[in-house]
């Protein structure tokens, strides 16, 4: 179920806000959990089981680190002490959960590269007796990258006494699997929400704000997000574009990718605030960046802090030298990179972006077009970061390599792909890329739109809405793309 | 493990300036009521019209909430072996036996309710028209030049990734849902499989892709392809045609034929997927042609045909598919000439299962033959080759998956005892080449002859 969809929008959303309100206050945490997991056992119920495997292993190993065994646990929960030195037993109980994580998203996400990758290296050896064609192919559940960085943030917050763990199971549940980010993040730190979990209001301008933040992101998914992405299957498609239309291609992927996955973060944070949490910001217009350094301030914030948190800073962050400081940054994009895909192009863009931001603190955060005037140094940011999302879209490593090739004017054109201009420039999609790059580079952003709700603006927030409904009927399923991680 | 000392926080965390920001939200109570109001009622109102609608008609999306309703029932089924693909099996290979039957009812659910929802019946035709305007067509379909209508896996097909690139094959074996087999994607594998099947029966295989719309009428797509004469094909076309004939696979390859044959004029019906008549007559005789240059039939009473001329119109179907309002310039039909091929005593053309030639054909061997397609009956692809090789011809003929469907066909046939194999000296696969990209070429295993 994708929230960009009539099944979504005009069934479960009304019945979940009518369960969530209809209900005690003491049982709207188990509406919304009990709603949360039809979300999203809708794409697999076996994949349920997986969900809540993961929230007992993370509510257990909290449990264990504040209270110690089973016999205590009716005891009350005090945060523990950050600057006290931790048991065994914690110790323990932190590495289970954080085991028990990255195996689960190791295995579900990774077995299938690992195999692949071992037939093509036994391939190039010439020992295609060894190959491993007949072995498991395990299906990806839905989300799982989101939701055990969530767990392990729960759990590490609990261990580093920044968070207070949670001893009622619903509770907890509702954390873990609340349907408004569950799939698709943002990645909400416990710490985030704990407070809210205990007390937090409904008030109405709190639902008008979340009704506006929902109409917004669902336009910006369906009126911007998925036109785009038609003109980016297109000419990613061929392989071998000629250059203007690969240019044309890479820059509607862009779009794509980002009015997609903000806008599915405002339907989060939308949602969210509906039911009375408050979310931070996700993204802060990336591509007004003017540096590789400041677009990772600004794009998928959650997962970057996150990363930095709980990866960047244990590996010492900075406090260890230059040569070091670049090798964290390098490790740190890499692992991020493989966190969106279990596939070589990925871990490519992960190593470009990590290489940029190590080169840029080496020129102490700048970038080296740093002097030029500040709208090309937008443009030049953002030409680094369209190469970039090169790797991200292709297929493969190959096609990632050919189609920079066409960006450069460098490979021949395929005949086939001379067929596409009749469609990617028919005046829909030149308009709506059009469009997407007066929003991107002209509107204000979601959070600064949405603070002054007068009049005129709440009509057209339903106007979005309206919009982005009807057009939604013509247009078939349209996944979320990081649903796929 | 040493705890982790981070930098101390004097600035608000993230979620500490979200509540600030969220705290000073500037909404007049008033505008928030109606506004939230109006939001929960637009959200609201399709389910309860979809509800009074079924109530009323007893409409499919009634029918629709039937397969949530089934979902215990066969979840029972399943777990407690009362299905017969759950006989045999251990408890963990019924649980994702029922996942996958649970998933299959979930979609079925949501597409159900989509296809048929009174809501979109009433507002797409309107958002289609505003969107047609602007050329973008829809999921399905692709609007070319001068009013011309492409079927979206066709264009996809041709301009997509090569279909025979290992990683494009392995990214198609792995997409498939939970709850159907992933597909085979090497037609190669396929075809060769069936042709060393009908060997060993004494029969001749011929294949013959069917060129699909853009690949015949590029300029119709863009103009820079004005002038354009050779058919576009995939970049995987050319290799997958050598392929097969280095297995000593006969292909006809009727594309170039067709296209150099155009002499300026459509060889296409412009709103709909399909060759026009003319062309599918020609590509009749081409074949023809080819079986007697390439199979020894034996002689038989020649047959003799006459012709009868009619005039058809018709809505195309990819025009169908956009769903626009009654009367819009692309909806309007298309009128075409057919020519049905009647017997001497004016009896309309028939199969003939002890015909030495069987054709397995898809869509584009049941148009123009197939009355319920509504481009008129007898004067299809079949039809006209029983006429230019002037004997009887068998087939079997489904529209979609021409991958597989008709081999299935075939040999569920013989299973059952009608072996549609005997006596058969040819047999010519033919298939829209859009199955080569996107078809699943599934290995079928013939049974011997006499099987039941």
């Amino acid at each position: 179920m994708v929230f960009s969809s009539p099944l979504f929008l005009f069934y479960f959303l009304p019945a979940a806000l009518l369960l969530y309100y209809a209900a005690p206050k003491r049982a709207q945490h188990l509406a919304l959990t009990f709603v949360s997991y039809i979300f999203y056992g809708w794409a697999n119920p076996l994949f349920s089981l997986l969900l809540l495997l993961s929230t007992l292993i993370d509510y257990i190993a909290g449990l264990v680190m504040v209270l110690g065994g089973p016999r205590n646990w009716s005891g009350e929960i005090h945060r523990l002490d950050p600057g006290v030195p931790r048991t065994a037993r914690q110790r323990a109980a932190l590495v289970i959960s954080m085991c028990a994580n990255v195996a689960l998203l190791g295995f579900f996400k990774y077995f299938n590269f690992a195999v692949d990758s071992y037939n093509e290296a036994v391939g190039w050896l010439g020992r295609d007796g060894l190959r491993l064609d007949s072995a498991l192919r395990v299906a990806l559940p839905l989300g799982i990258s989101f939701y055990t960085f969530q767990s392990m943030s729960y759990a590490i917050d609990v261990y580093r006494g920044h968070a207070t763990a949670i001893k009622n199971f619903v509770d907890f549940a509702c954390f873990e699997t609340m349907f408004p980010q569950l799939v698709a993040g943002p990645i909400i730190r416990f710490q985030e929400v704990a407070d809210q979990l205990r007390e937090r209001t409904h008030t109405l301008t709190k639902f008008a704000r979340g009704v506006a933040f929902f109409s917004v992101g669902l336009a910006k998914k369906v009126l911007l997000a998925n036109p785009c992405g038609k003109v980016a299957d297109l000419a990613f498609g061929t392989g071998s574009p000629g250059i203007v239309d690969a240019w044309y291609g890479v820059v509607a992927y862009a779009f794509q990718i980002y009015f997609d996955f903000s806008g599915y973060s405002d339907m989060a944070i939308g949602l969210g605030l509906m039911l009375g949490f408050v979310f931070p910001k996700n993204f802060d217009s990336p591509y007004l960046s003017q540096s590789i350094t400041e677009f990772w301030r600004r794009w998928h914030i959650s997962l970057s802090t996150w990363l930095r948190d709980y990866l960047y800073l244990p590996l010492g962050g900075s406090r260890k030298g230059p040569a070091r400081t670049y090798i964290n940054l390098f490790i740190v994009m890499l692992l991020g990179g493989l966190w969106h895909g279990a596939a070589l192009n990925f871990v490519v863009w992960g190593g470009l972006h990590g290489a940029l931001l190590a080169f840029e603190r080496l020129r102490g955060k700048r970038s080296p077009y740093g002097w030029l005037p500040a709208p090309l140094r937008v443009a030049l940011t953002f030409a680094v970061v369209l190469v970039g999302w090169v790797f991200f879209r292709a297929p493969d490593l190959n096609a990632a390599l050919q189609y920079l090739s066409a960006m450069a004017g460098l490979s021949q054109r395929q005949e086939a792909s001379a067929l596409i201009a009749g469609l990617v420039y028919q005046p829909y999609y030149v308009l709506t890329v059009a469009a997407a790059a007066m929003v991107t580079w002209s509107c204000p952003q979601t959070w600064d739109w949405t603070r002054m709700l007068t009049s005129p603006k709440a009509v057209a927030v339903l106007a979005l809405f309206v919009i982005a409904s009807v057009a939604l009927m013509t247009q078939a399923y349209n996944p979320f793309i990081y649903f796929i991680f | 493990m040493a705890v982790e000392s981070l930098p101390s926080r004097s600035t608000p965390s993230r979620e500490e300036i979200a509540r600030i920001e969220v705290g000073h939200t500037d909404v007049d109570p008033s505008t928030a009521r109606w506004l939230v109001a109006v939001f929960l009622v637009f959200v609201s109102m399709p389910a309860g019209v979809e509800w009074m609608v079924s109530a009323r008609t007893e409409a499919a999306v009634s029918g629709a909430w039937s397969q949530l309703a089934a979902i215990p029932g066969q979840m029972r089924a399943k777990l407690t072996r009362q299905e017969p693909e759950a006989n045999d099996v251990g408890i963990g290979s019924r649980i994702l036996l029922a996942s996958r039957g649970v998933l299959g009812n979930l979609r079925t659910f949501e597409d159900t309710l989509d296809d048929e929802s009174a809501v979109a019946a009433v507002l797409r035709p309107p958002a289609q028209m505003v969107l047609s305007g602007l050329g973008a067509g829809n999921e399905r379909v692709y609007q070319g030049r001068d009013g011309w209508l492409f079927y979206g896996p066709d264009v996809e097909y041709v301009v997509g990734p090569r279909f025979l690139e290992p990683a494009e094959m392995r990214r198609r074996r792995t997409s498939g849902r939970e709850w159907i087999e992933q597909p085979q994607p090497d037609p190669r594998a396929a075809i060769v499989d069936f042709k060393r099947q009908l060997e060993r029966r004494g029969i001749t295989l011929i294949v013959m892709p069917t060129p699909v719309k853009p690949a015949m009428h590029p300029e119709k797509l863009a103009a820079q392809n004005d002038g354009w004469t050779i058919p576009v094909q995939n970049s995987s076309y050319r290799v997958f045609i050598d392929d097969l004939r280095r297995e000593n696979v006969i292909v006809f390859d009727v594309a170039e034929a067709l296209a150099l044959g155009r002499n300026g004029r459509p060889t296409y019906l412009a709103t709909d997927t399909h060759w026009r008549p003319e062309t599918m007559e020609r590509a009749a005789e081409l074949l023809g042609d080819f079986i007697r240059a390439h199979v020894s039939l034996v002689d038989a009473p020649r047959r003799s045909y006459r012709l009868e001329v009619r005039e058809v119109s018709n809505v195309g179907d990819t025009a169908a598919m956009l769903d626009l309002p009654p009367g819009h310039h692309l909806n309007g039909p298309e009128s075409i000439i057919i020519r049905r091929v009647l017997g001497p005593d004016g009896a309309p053309w028939q199969p003939s299962r002890s015909a030495d030639v069987l054709v397995l054909g898809d869509s584009f061997s049941n148009i123009y033959s197939l009355g319920s397609m509504g481009w008129g009956d007898v004067a299809g692809f079949v039809e006209h080759l029983g006429r230019v090789l002037q004997r009887s011809v068998d087939r079997i003929v489904q529209n979609d998956d021409g991958a597989y469907s008709t081999r299935a066909r075939l040999r569920q046939e013989i299973a059952s005892g009608v072996d549609r194999l005997r006596g058969k000296r040819v047999v010519v696969l033919q298939f829209s080449s859009r199955e080569l990209a996107a078809g699943d070429w599934k290995l079928i295993e013939l049974p011997p002859s006499g099987a039941q």
